[in-house]
């Protein structure tokens, strides 16, 4: 039999692909944060390594302990697990105490994911829920922001500092040393992953071409975004160019947008789908940045999106396999006039 | 229960009515004894509660209070005091004015009580209810916390620092301080139109 | 239906908040310390005592048109005796339950069983089923606010323990430090998520405990058959 070489245009996970399973990508993934990860470590030191280490350990630990005290089988060595832990590290000061990840990583592997039967099968993306959850529960600590190496002796001399998101909302003019290429590097202070918007494009690029992600939802998230706030504008103290600038550099906009959103079991599986997915996001998250009680509105913007992503894939469905789009026309037609005929007979 | 269906009519309806009033008189008649009872201890609690809270804004003991009417002032466009009264110490000199008030916080409402001396001058603020966040609005509640401690001695036009007065802001909690720090000029600007 | 199986019924398998599911809004809203959850369970307990007592006992004169009527009649005049008595005499619980022991007048825990349970049984059995049902109800409000305070506040039993000022103003014993408690817990979310994973955990043990049973009688019919 010769084999014929098809192309269908699959979607994400359910799919499986021969010889890429779950470790591969998870993989992939981990490999794609490396370069934020390298940024973190030139800007905030090797410390910062303490919180991402019992973040990952923790969430490693959570995912066996719990396998194992229900008699499933262990999951720990599709890696899934180590990327949460990684990503939810990522999402926490870099001067966060340990014990923050491990309670993060509990609410985030145990509750988030495990009860909803595991891998594949939560609605909230595990790491942002366990962010939320610390956010919710430790205000405090999850907003204090080391002062970047990139900016001691420009900047206040101090421990902590403002981020670029707090003068923002504060409706403040950004301070000088916040410059453009300053932020796109990542000499700007945030949470430990966030920062360098340049190591997260390259990741993103990277997963793009390994077809680990598709372009859809990272593009038409961080495109609202920028569209929205370039025709918005934020007030006298920014010009619009400046306040779009601000706004895509600025928190955690570039790792939700290409590392959060694009989670397989809590995004939509169609490619229409994917892009008002992305759309919602960037809306959701420019009107919490601005009108919202808090700076920061992405990780809030991809959880409330996430509780979509079904409602999506249905709303998105694409055509069955073998009905070609003159029979749906067909059918539509067919309905219509029924429905005509109907509404005649009853006159 | 099984006969009401065999019956219709005007009858049955007087029927059900006569019995849904039997059932309404016995429990009005229980409930009006249980009010005779109680309705001592629940005003001596709500009288001792007010008083402790105006002590808490207002030296000096045996203070009375004379309860001014709503019209008398103005400049209260939002409706946020909900009683204002005129003090007087036990030998009968004005000493100042004590506001109930409520209003909205960073996250709901908070409710306070503000005293202020003949000189429009705040003697203290005592905050009796809110759902600020834990550990940063919240502690303009504690009575211990140097944000609260620092508001007595200020006078009309005070503002936080943030906004160029003096006031220094819970850290983290801007909206809580500048929504407590407003309420105490809307009752100066309040006194101030009497 | 005798004692026994009536009080198996109320705090485990036909526990009226977690299979039932009945008055979660209550449960979620006022389980943040030791002091509220037990105030707040025994109101209900009193109160659907006396509801199912009342209305078992006038259960065979009322009409069955008006039985609703009278049965939320019956309940609002119990709610507001109790409300008035916490009033007048722990006011510190009044005032931290809140518009939550008005509101029991529509919990659907009360009504659920005059109209499930009562109408159709005599006086004690009524009586005991108000008694199990409500302690059903206690159990797992006492169990929330543990979970709840603990977790989110690390202290145990707030409002009962230490008091300085009269009843309801203990600060509890603290465990570990509050500033390292998991805020959100205490919060409404909390109660949400809490409620959930209990919740989770009861159907967990029900099944379980009815697949042994299915197997132990498998077993039994097998071992007859050989």
């Amino acid at each position: 039999m010769t084999k014929k070489e098809y192309t269908f245009d699959a979607g994400y996970q359910p799919q499986v692909r021969a010889k890429r399973g779950t470790p591969q990508i998870m993989l992939d993934v981990i490999i794609a944060l490396l370069p934020a990860l390298c940024v973190g470590v030139w800007q905030f030191g090797f410390a910062a390594l303490l919180p991402v280490a019992t973040s990952i350990a923790a969430c490693v630990f959570f995912e066996w302990a719990y396998r194992k005290l229900l008699h499933k089988p262990s999951t720990i060595g599709d890696l899934s697990a180590v990327l949460t832990g990684l990503l939810l590290s990522f999402t926490l000061p870099a001067n966060a105490p340990w014990w923050l990840p491990v309670i993060g990583g509990f609410f985030a592997i145990v509750i988030v994911k495990q009860l909803y039967g595991g891998i594949g099968k939560n609605f909230l993306n595990p790491a942002l829920a366990g962010r939320a959850f610390l956010f919710a529960s430790y205000a405090m600590l999850m907003t204090q922001w080391v002062t970047p190496a990139g900016l001691k002796g420009t900047a206040v001399d101090a421990i902590t500092m403002a981020t670029p998101l707090s003068s923002m909302k504060a409706g403040v003019a950004l301070p000088e040393y916040f410059t453009v290429a300053n932020m796109f590097i990542g000499k700007m202070p945030g949470c430990f992953g966030e920062i360098s918007a340049c190591a997260l494009i390259l990741g993103g690029i990277y997963l793009i071409c390994r077809k680990v992600i598709t372009w859809h939802i990272p593009v038409c998230f961080i495109g609202t975004v920028a569209v929205v706030s370039l025709i918005f504008g934020g007030g006298p103290e920014y010009s619009h160019v400046d306040w779009m600038l601000a706004n895509l550099l600025s928190g955690g906009l570039m790792l939700g947008a290409i590392f959060m959103a694009t989670d397989y079991s809590t995004s939509p599986v169609t490619f229409k789908g994917r892009c008002i997915y992305g759309i919602g996001c960037g809306l959701l998250t420019v009107i919490i940045r601005r009108f919202g009680g808090y700076p920061e509105g992405v990780s809030f913007a991809i959880l409330i999106m996430n509780c979509c992503a079904w409602f999506l894939d249905q709303l998105t469905k694409r055509r069955q396999f073998g009905v070609s789009k003159e029979d749906v026309k067909a059918m539509k037609a067919a309905k219509k006039a029924a429905k005509k005929e109907a509404k005649e007979a009853g006159a | 229960m099984a006969d009401t269906a065999k019956k219709s009519g005007g009858g049955q309806i007087i029927k059900l009515a006569l019995v849904l009033l039997a059932v309404a008189a016995v429990i009005a008649l229980v409930l009006g004894v249980v009010n005779e009872i109680t309705k001592g201890p629940i005003e001596d609690y709500l009288n001792n509660k007010r008083d402790e809270a105006y002590a808490m804004v207002m030296p000096g003991e045996g203070n009375n209070y004379e309860e001014l009417d709503a019209g008398s002032y103005t400049n209260d466009a939002s409706n946020t005091i909900t009683k204002l009264s005129k003090a007087t110490d036990a030998s009968g000199n004005e000493i100042g004015y004590v506001a109930e008030t409520t209003f909205s916080g960073a996250q709901g409402m908070i409710t306070m009580v503000v005293g202020l001396d003949n000189d429009l001058v705040c003697t203290g603020i005592g905050i009796t209810e809110h759902s600020e966040t834990s550990g940063l609005g919240a502690k303009a509640s504690d009575p211990t916390d140097p944000f609260p401690q620092s508001l007595p001695g200020n006078g009309d036009g005070l503002k936080l620092s943030k906004d160029g007065g003096t006031i220094a802001a819970i850290s983290g909690a801007t909206l809580t301080s500048r929504a407590v720090v407003t309420e105490i000029q809307t009752v100066i600007d309040a006194v101030k139109s009497l | 239906m005798n004692i026994k199986q009536q009080f198996k019924e109320g705090l485990v398998t036909n526990n009226p908040v977690l299979v039932q599911l009945l008055g979660m809004c209550a449960t979620m809203a006022i389980t943040t310390s030791l002091f509220n959850g037990i105030g707040m369970g025994f109101s209900v307990l009193i109160i659907l005592t006396c509801c199912n007592v009342v209305i078992s006992l006038i259960r065979k004169i009322i009409p069955n048109d008006i039985r609703l009527a009278i049965f939320v009649l019956v309940i609002a005049g119990f709610v507001t005796i109790v409300d008035l008595l916490l009033q007048a005499f722990i006011p510190a619980l009044s005032e931290s339950l809140g518009v939550f022991i008005p509101l029991i007048v529509v919990n659907c825990i009360i009504i659920g069983r005059a109209e499930a349970f009562c109408q159709k049984n005599p006086v004690g059995a009524s009586f005991f089923d108000g008694i199990f049902q409500g302690l059903g109800y206690t159990c797992v409000l006492i169990c929330m606010c543990v979970i709840r305070e603990f977790l989110g506040k690390g202290s145990f039993g707030s409002g009962l323990i230490n008091t300085t000022n009269g009843i309801g103003t203990g600060s509890g014993v603290h465990i570990f430090p509050a500033e390292y408690g998991a805020l959100v817990l205490t919060l409404p979310i909390g109660g949400f998520i809490t409620l959930g994973c209990l919740i989770a955990l009861m159907q967990y043990v029900l099944r379980r405990s009815e697949e042994k049973k299915a197997a132990k009688a498998n077993e039994e019919k097998e071992a007859a058959n050989v």
